[in-house]
C-alpha cells in the first residue's frame, strides 16, 4: 500500500518535473531565437495602428506618479497613444496625481469608474474603460508598472506582424528585487516562470499565457469576447483561455519589458498568491466541463496543465511528504530504496539548474548571492506555495459550497526605499 | 586329416569360450542381490511395486523384472527372490519352473501363491474382509482370499476381520508369503522390517537425515532466521535453506524487497550454507532470480529437469531414491508445526516411526519462523541416536543446468557456478522484477542528461551575455 501510494506521488510529481524540465529547454531554445526576427517586423512598423493603454488604478498613489513617467516616455507616436488611468473608487491621492499628468500630457487621460462597476475590481475597471476608448490596440499596465521605453512598441510589433495573434504578452521584471529576502525569491520566481513556462511553453505549443499586465490585445477580440469576466479573481487566466477558443494564440514576446513591485511582506505576498491560486483553480473548474469541446487542442493541453499545477501536483507533493516523515517513526513498509534518494537529488539539481539557466538569461541576475538564494528557495519558497496552494483550494471549495461572492483583492503597494527615507 | 584335427580345435576353442564367457556373467551378476518379479496386469510395476522396490533398495542391490523375462538361469545369479502377483492368473510356466527350483530366501506377496510348489498343499479360503494386520488397523477395509497353510508352516503375522483372525504373514521353508502388500498409514513403517527379516538381509545401521530451513521469502523476519541458523550451527548441525524468492500472491513479492533477508543470505551462501529452490512461479525464472544475486541453489523443491536433486514434500516414500536422473529426497519427518503447545512433539513422533523403518531417511523441515528453541530440542534427540547421519547438502553431488545458469556442487564443498546472461536478459529479467525501478532509473538517466546540458547552457549563457553585456543596455537606451 504505500509502495503503491509512493509510485503514485512520485508520478504526480514528476510529470509535473519533467514537463517542466522540457518548458525549460524551449525556453533557452525561444530566448536565442526570438530577437532574430526583429529587423523584418521593423519594416511594418511604418504605419502603426492607434493604442489604448489601460492603467487600472484603486488606491495607487505610492506608485502611479512612477508610473505614468514612464508613460510619457514610451516609444509610440503620440497621436496614436491615449494612456488611460481608470481611477477606481480610490480614496487617495491617485486621481489627483493621474489628473496632473493628463493636464501635462494631452495623451494620457483620467477616467472614474461608476456605479454599479465602481470598486469592483480590476476586470470591471477595464472593462470600463474598454467601453470609453478607440484604439485599435488595448494594452494594459497594471498601476506600479515601469514600462521599458520601447514595451509598447515592441508589444503592437508582435501583432502587426503575427495576423493569428489575439495579443502578444511581454516579459515583467521585479523593480524592488533587492529590498527583502521575500522580493528575491520572487524575482527569481518570476525570471524563472517566464522563460519557463511562458518560454518554453510558446516554443513547443505556441501557447502563453496573458499575465495581469504588459500585453497588448486587438480591440476587435476583446469586444468579441465581451470583455473581461467580473467574476474571474484570475481575470487574465480566463481570458487567456478564451482567446484560444476564439483560434487566436497569445504570442510571448519578451522584448517588450516592463518592471513592476511585488510584495515586500508575506501577509501581502499571502493574499495576493491566495487570489491567483484561487483565480487559476476557479479558470480549472470553470472550462472542466468544457474541456474536450475547447476548439484549440493546445488550450486543452494547458488547461490539463494548471490542473494538474493546482490539484495533482500538490496532491503529490503532500503524500510523498506524508509518507516520508511518517516512515521516520514507523514502518510501513515501503521498499523503495536508493532510487528515492537519488531522485530527490536529481529533483534538487534540475531546480538548481532550470533556475541557473533563467538567471542567466537575465545577465546580471546570476550572481553569487542569488545562486545562494536560490538553493534556500527550493527549502522555504517553494514549501510555502504548497501550504498557500492547499489553503486556497479550502477557500474555493467553501466558496463553491456557501455560494459565496468573491472579493478581488488589490495588491497593497510599498514606497519606494528612497521615498521611504525620505518620509522618515 | 589335417582338416578333421583343425574343427575339432575350433570346435573345442568355441566350448571354452562359452564357458567362459557364461562364468564371467555369473560373477559380474553375483552382487545382484535381490530379484523383484512382478505380474501385473498391464505387465508396467504399479506403485506398490515401486514401494517395495525402495524398500528392498534400502538394504541392497535389487532387479524389477517381469515374470514374462523371468527363466531359470537368470535366477541363479541372485540371491533372494521377491515375486509379487496383483492379479489372479497362472503363472508362466519358465517362470515357474525357476522359482520352484529357487533355494534362497524368498517371498511371494499376493495371489497365487498355490501355484508355487512350496505352498501347494496350502488351500484357499473364502474371501474376507481384513480390519487389521497384526496390531495395525486398516484405514479401509480389504478384501482378500485367504489361505491354511499346512502345519509345517510357520505363521509370522495374523489378520483379522471384525472376529476372526487368519495366517497373514507366513514361512515356510526357503519361502514366506505376505498375503497382499497394503502400503499405508502405520503398516508402511512396519514392512520394511518384516520384509527384511523374511528375506534374511543384513539390516542397514544408519539413517540418512537431513535438516532444511523452510519458508524464506521476502516476508521473513531475518532476526529470527539469524538466531536459528546460529542455533544450528552452534550445534554442528548441518542445515539447507529453502527460498522461495518470488512469492506469487495477490501481488509478486520480489526476495530483494526485503535488503536485509538477501544481504544475510548472500552472506550464508559464502559461509558455505547449502540453499533450496522453492519457486511458486517458473522455476527457471526463480533459479535466475537467486543466481544473479549471487546465490546459488542446488536443489529444487518438486519436479525440475533443471536441477539433478530434488527435494519432494508431498510423498509417501521413506527413502532417498533415482527416478530419471533425479535424486529425490523426501521430506519424512514432517514440519516444526506452529502451534502453541509443543510443536516439536509430532516431529519427534514421526521420527521414532521413521528409525523402526530400516535405512529410511529423515528429512525434517524447520521453517524459519518457528522459535529457535526447538533447536535443542531437535538436537538433543539427535544425540540420543547415533545411528542418524546428517546430510550436508554442499558435501553431496548436485547440479543445476539452465539456459543461462550451470551449477555444480562438488562433494568436497567446492561449488562451481557459471552464469551466461547476456546484458539485455539482466534488464529484462531486472524490468520483469522491478518494472517501477528500472522505469526510475531510466528517468534519472534523462533527467541527468538534461541537468548536464542545462548547467552547459548555462556556461554558454555566462560566456556570450557577458560580451553582450554593454550593447543591449545601448539599444534598450
Amino acid at each position: 500500500m504505500a509502495n503503491t501510494l509512493f509510485f503514485i506521488s512520485l508520478f504526480l510529481i514528476w510529470v509535473m518535473l519533467l514537463y517542466h524540465m522540457f518548458l525549460m529547454e524551449g525556453g533557452y531554445l525561444h530566448f536565442r531565437s526570438f530577437e532574430k526576427p526583429i529587423n523584418q517586423w521593423s519594416k511594418k512598423m511604418d504605419n502603426v495602428p492607434s493604442v489604448s493603454v489601460f492603467i487600472p488604478a484603486h488606491n495607487e498613489a505610492l506608485v502611479i506618479e512612477q508610473t505614468l513617467r514612464a508613460m510619457s516616455r514610451l516609444y509610440y507616436p503620440k497621436d496614436k497613444l491615449e494612456v488611460i488611468v481608470i481611477n477606481d473608487n480610490s480614496s487617495d491621492d491617485t486621481g489627483v496625481i493621474a489628473s496632473k499628468f493628463a493636464e501635462r500630457y494631452p495623451f494620457i487621460r483620467v477616467i472614474e469608474t461608476v456605479e454599479p462597476n465602481k470598486g469592483k475590481g480590476k476586470s470591471s475597471a477595464l472593462n470600463a474603460a474598454l467601453a470609453d476608448s478607440t484604439g485599435e490596440i488595448v494594452v494594459v499596465y497594471d498601476a506600479d508598472n515601469t514600462p521599458e521605453r520601447m514595451a509598447v512598441w515592441y508589444l503592437v510589433m508582435g501583432l502587426i506582424n503575427d495576423p493569428k495573434a489575439a495579443a502578444t504578452v511581454g516579459k515583467f521584471r521585479v523593480i524592488n528585487a533587492a529590498e527583502t529576502w521575500l522580493t528575491r525569491f520572487i524575482n527569481i520566481e518570476t525570471i524563472c516562470f517566464q522563460w519557463m513556462a511562458q518560454g518554453g511553453r510558446w516554443k513547443w505549443f505556441k501557447v502563453a499565457t496573458i499575465p495581469g499586465t504588459n500585453f497588448a490585445i486587438r480591440r476587435s477580440i476583446l469586444e468579441q469576447l465581451g470583455g473581461w469576466d467580473v467574476k474571474a479573481l484570475a481575470e487574465d487566466t480566463e481570458l487567456t483561455i478564451r482567446v484560444y477558443n476564439l483560434g487566436y494564440h497569445i504570442r510571448f514576446f519578451p522584448k517588450a519589458i516592463t518592471w513592476e513591485q511585488e510584495p515586500e511582506t508575506l501577509k501581502v505576498w499571502w493574499k495576493q498568491r491566495t487570489r491567483w491560486a484561487r483565480g487559476n483553480q476557479y479558470v480549472v473548474l470553470k472550462f472542466l466541463s468544457q474541456f474536450f469541446t475547447l476548439k484549440r487542442k493546445s488550450i486543452i493541453f494547458d488547461l490539463f496543465y494548471f490542473f494538474f499545477t493546482y490539484f495533482l501536483f500538490f496532491f503529490g507533493v503532500i503524500l510523498s511528504n506524508g509518507l516520508f516523515i511518517i516512515n521516520l517513526f514507523y514502518d510501513i513498509g515501503l521498499t523503495v530504496g536508493d532510487i528515492a534518494i537519488v531522485l530527490w537529488l536529481l529533483a534538487f539539481l534540475l531546480f538548481l539548474g532550470e533556475v541557473m539557466i533563467t538567471l542567466s538569461i537575465e545577465k546580471t541576475e546570476m550572481n553569487r548571492k542569488n545562486f545562494f538564494y536560490v538553493i534556500l528557495m527550493y527549502f522555504t519558497y517553494s514549501q510555502m506555495w504548497i501550504v498557500l496552494v492547499v489553503w486556497s483550494l479550502l477557500l474555493e471549495i467553501k466558496r463553491m459550497f456557501t455560494g459565496q461572492e468573491v472579493q478581488w483583492y488589490k495588491t497593497e503597494r510599498f514606497a519606494k526605499q528612497s521615498d521611504k527615507g525620505a518620509d522618515e | 586329416m589335417r582338416s578333421k584335427h583343425c574343427l575339432w580345435l575350433i570346435m573345442g576353442w568355441l566350448c571354452f569360450y562359452t564357458c567362459d564367457t557364461a562364468t564371467t556373467v555369473l560373477a559380474a551378476d553375483a552382487d545382484k542381490n535381490v530379484a523383484l518379479i512382478y505380474m501385473t496386469s498391464n505387465k508396467q510395476p504399479n506403485d506398490d511395486i515401486q514401494a517395495l522396490q525402495h524398500i528392498l533398495q534400502a538394504y541392497t542391490s535389487v532387479d524389477t523384472i517381469a515374470i514374462e523375462d523371468v527363466h531359470q538361469q537368470m535366477l541363479q545369479h541372485y540371491q533372494r527372490v521377491v515375486v509379487v502377483n496383483t492379479y489372479s492368473t497362472a503363472m508362466p510356466a519358465k517362470a515357474l519352473d525357476a522359482l520352484n527350483q529357487f533355494q534362497g530366501p524368498a517371498l511371494l506377496i499376493g495371489d497365487n501363491a498355490l501355484q508355487l510348489a512350496p505352498f501347494a498343499k496350502w488351500q484357499e479360503k473364502q474371501v474376507v474382509e481384513l480390519r487389521a494386520i497384526g496390531e495395525e488397523g486398516l484405514v479401509n477395509p480389504v478384501q482378500w482370499k485367504s489361505v491354511q497353510p499346512t502345519a509345517d508352516a510357520q505363521i509370522i503375522e495374523w489378520a483379522s476381520t471384525m472376529n476372526q483372525s487368519y495366517p497373514f504373514v507366513i514361512q515356510q521353508h526357503n519361502w514366506s508369503f505376505i498375503g497382499i502388500f497394503i502400503n499405508e498409514g502405520a503398516l508402511q513403517y512396519e514392512w520394511p522390517a518384516i520384509i527384511g527379516e523374511l528375506l534374511q538381509l543384513p539390516r542397514p545401521s544408519t539413517h540418512a537425515a537431513f535438516v532444511v530451513l523452510t519458508d524464506i521469502n521476502m516476508k521473513t523476519n531475518v532476526q529470527k532466521l539469524e538466531e536459528v541458523v546460529t542455533a544450528f550451527a552452534d550445534r554442528d548441525i548441518p542445515i539447507a535453506l529453502e527460498v522461495t524468492p518470488i512469492m506469487m500472491n495477490e501481488k509478486i513479492d520480489y526476495l530483494h524487497e526485503n535488503k536485509k533477508l538477501v544481504s544475510y543470505l548472500q552472506k550464508l551462501q559464502k559461509e558455505g550454507y547449502a540453499f533450496i529452490l522453492s519457486a511458486s512461479n517458473s522455476m527457471e525464472q526463480s533459479l535466475h532470480y537467486l543466481a544473479l544475486r549471487k546465490i546459488y541453489p542446488t536443489i529444487s523443491v518438486g519436479d525440475s529437469a533443471l536441477f539433478t536433486s530434488i527435494i519432494q514434500r508431498e510423498n509417501q516414500q521413506l527413502y532417498m531414491s533415482q527416478m530419471n536422473q533425479h535424486l529425490i529426497y523426501p521430506f519424512t519427518a514432517g514440519t516444526i508445526a506452529h502451534t502453541a503447545t509443543n510443536p516439536f512433539y509430532p516431529v519427534k513422533q514421526q521420527m521414532d516411526l521413521l528409525l523402526k523403518v530400516p535405512g529410511s531417511v529423515i528429512g525434517i523441515q524447520y521453517p524459519a519462523y518457528s522459535h529457535v528453541a526447538y533447536v535443542q530440542e531437535l538436537a538433543d534427540y539427535l544425540n540420543r541416536h547415533p545411528q542418524i547421519e546428517l546430510i550436508n547438502f554442499r558435501q553431496t553431488k548436485q547440479q543445476v543446468k539452465s539456459g543461462n545458469v550451470a551449477i555444480v556442487q562438488h562433494e568436497n564443498g567446492e561449488q562451481t557456478v557459471h552464469l551466461s546472461f547476456t546484458k539485455f536478459q539482466r534488464l529484462k529479467i531486472l524490468f520483469d522484477e522491478r518494472p517501477f525501478e528500472v522505469m526510475l532509473w531510466a528517468l534519472v538517466l534523462i533527467v541527468s542528461l538534461f541537468v548536464i546540458l542545462f548547467f552547459i547552457n548555462t556556461l554558454r549563457l555566462r560566456i556570450t551575455l557577458r560580451k553582450r553585456l554593454f550593447e543591449e543596455r545601448k539599444s534598450n537606451g
